[in-house]
């Protein structure tokens, strides 16, 4: 087929362009936000810049994540999701210590009970949550856990949850490093 | 270190709402909402059930 055979545009032509037909735009103005439900204007779109870094470099954020919570995020510059997230953790981790919570170790009791040592697996996944905190309070001894405490079952699954929360936040930082949230 | 139940109950449900908060909503104003709702579940889930079981022997 010659260039002859195709419609040539003219300037003058109005037709619309396929793709501009499939997507049609709509201008909004800045000034005046489209009301909503109930008379309701709708809050301006916060644009953050996202910015997606190398897979290697992601894994290495998330990595500090893991190692001392709300790091990730200040690397990524979110100072204030990172204070909150560090603020959680370790508010949670160090009532649990207080509170003489147990810390499990990766070396199983050998027990008669057989059964506890699958739970104790879990139990040690969710204390090694929180990084580098939790290596530093087994080395200096606590986390020993103390069943005379009334806190004690309060203590533990602080400690728990504290490390569950920062596998969370490594998570959702190594989605904002990859650029996939704000 | 001891805690009442309930004021442990509600140092856990802060952090806990706080962290899901920041984790899944993405404009401080969607946070602060979804924390606070999060948080009113909590407790309002603990107190509930706490006056469910009372009747119940331990």
């Amino acid at each position: 087929m010659s260039n002859g055979d195709l419609p040539q545009a003219q300037p003058g032509d109005s037709a619309p362009n396929a793709n501009e037909s499939e997507t049609p735009h709509t201008e909004h103005s800045p000034s005046r936000p489209e009301p909503v439900l109930g008379g309701f204007t709708a809050a301006p779109e916060i644009v953050t810049e996202t910015r997606a870094i190398p897979m290697g470099a992601a894994i290495a954020i998330s990595a500090g994540a893991w190692l001392i919570p709300g790091l990730g995020h200040l690397i990524l510059g979110r100072w204030t999701r990172s204070l909150l997230f560090a603020l959680c953790v370790f508010s949670l981790f160090f009532l649990g210590l207080g509170m003489e919570g147990k810390l499990y170790g990766w070396a199983f009791d050998r027990t008669p009970t057989a059964q506890s040592i699958p739970l104790q697996a879990l139990e040690f996944f969710g204390d090694a949550g929180v990084g580098l905190p939790y290596f530093v309070a087994t080395r200096m001894g606590a986390g020993e856990g103390n069943l005379a405490n009334r806190s004690y079952d309060y203590g533990e699954k602080f400690l728990w949850v504290a490390g569950l929360l920062n596998y969370l936040i490594m998570l959702d930082a190594f989605d904002v490093a990859l650029g996939r949230k704000p | 270190m001891t805690l009442s139940h309930f004021s442990a109950l509600f140092i856990f449900s802060v952090a806990v709402s706080t962290v899901f908060a920041l984790v899944t909503k993405n404009t401080p104003r969607e946070q602060f909402r979804y924390g606070v709702r999060i948080l009113i579940y909590f407790l309002g889930a603990a107190i509930i059930l706490g006056w469910i079981m009372r009747p119940f022997p331990l």
